[in-house]
């Protein structure tokens, strides 16, 4: 093993060896400098750290790869940026078309349901004035049939329930069919 | 600049302090995400998101944190964020992984095959993460320690520590095929 070798491996004065790095970089303070350069005149090792600190810092100066933004890089940001101003925007005429939509099936909805309504109460009045007119007209009818006036109005106020019922879900089913309510 | 900047922001003119803002930072934040993904195309991607995310949250941006430490701070979390989610494939823990190789390959500019450079590039890896990125960063931005203490979020000396650490180590590294040439 020769000199240079002994120096190596011992490596540089353990209190100045942040000093020596800081004056590799330029960056040791004007205190402190006199006093590093000083020792350094006088010692090999340290002299020899500084050699390799100055070789490996141009090495890795020389070699770390220094990568640039591509040149459109602001013009894609701000198209990106442009987007999401305009999502906000997007975003309330939706709720909007959305809300006048549901008030406007709501409207539908309740229309349906008065039709419904009024449709079995006219089955209704139909069907009672059918069951009423039977009566009138032919009074020897119920006796017919073998009913007591209480049994034959009873079944005319059933036919007449059923009937606006029966109307009721008919006209409900047709319209909510055609409307997909 | 920081005059007007600042002016924007206090008048509530997110827009046009966005406006300085990007130009003014935008290539210290890719150096960062540069130190910290080792991919140049990841960490184009990474700023974008960074500024996309400073231009969502500067309504907000209250003054109590300096602008910069602020931008930094946002760029570092969407890095990291990036980092978790590569995590399952790719680990800067193992230098010798094919995916830490193609990591360091991908923001080479220089010569495909330049062994001595090859060489530095493997010996950086072996690093522990903290310095490899303070190694990267400190090349980066011409040697300042302040613009790496600035986007590392650490102490002025931590920052000369850790690189006083790594290059002496790198010396170590590349010392026994010397000696042995010798």
């Amino acid at each position: 093993m020769n000199s240079h070798d002994y120096h190596l491996i011992l490596g540089p004065c353990t209190e100045y060896d942040f000093d020596l790095a800081e004056l590799v970089d330029g960056t040791l303070t004007p205190e402190r400098e006199p006093d590093v350069r000083r020792h350094l005149r006088d010692c090999l090792r340290c002299q020899r750290f500084v050699q390799e600190m100055s070789a490996v810092d141009a090495q890795l100066a020389a070699t770390l790869p220094r990568p640039a933004l591509a040149a459109d890089f602001e013009a894609r940001l701000h198209a990106r940026i442009a987007g999401l101003q305009r999502k906000p925007a997007r975003e309330a005429a939706l709720a909007d078309a959305q809300r006048e939509f549901e008030s406007m099936l709501g409207t539908l909805r309740r229309g349906v349901r008065l039709d419904a309504t009024l449709n079995a109460i006219a089955m209704a009045s139909v069907a009672g004035g059918v069951v009423a007119a039977l009566h009138a007209a032919a009074p020897g009818l119920v006796t017919a049939l073998g009913l007591g006036h209480v049994s034959f109005t009873a079944a005319g106020a059933i036919i007449t329930l059923v009937a606006m019922a029966g109307s009721f879900v008919a006209t409900r089913r047709a319209r909510a069919g055609v409307l997909a309510l | 600049m920081d005059g007007t900047l600042q002016g924007h922001l206090a008048a509530g003119r997110h827009g046009r302090a966005f406006d300085l803002i990007v130009p003014e930072f935008r290539d210290r934040v890719f150096r960062l995400a540069v130190s910290m993904l080792k991919d140049r195309a990841a960490a184009e991607d990474a700023t974008q998101e960074t500024f996309v995310r400073v231009w969502k949250a500067l309504p907000g941006f209250d003054g109590r944190a300096a602008l910069g430490t602020w931008i930094y701070a946002i760029a570092r979390n969407t890095c990291l964020m990036e980092l978790r989610r590569r995590r399952p494939t790719v680990s800067f823990d193992d230098p010798d992984s094919h995916e830490a190789q193609a990591a360091a390959a991908s923001i080479a500019t220089g010569p495909a095959s330049d062994p001595e450079r090859d060489n530095l590039l493997r010996l950086l890896e072996t690093l522990p993460a903290n310095q490899q990125q303070a190694v990267r960063l400190f090349y980066l931005e011409d040697r300042s320690y302040d613009a790496v203490a600035a986007a590392l979020d650490m102490p002025l000396g931590t920052v000369k520590n850790l690189l006083f650490r790594a290059r002496k180590r790198l010396m170590e590294l590349a010392r026994p095929a010397e000696v042995e040439a010798a």
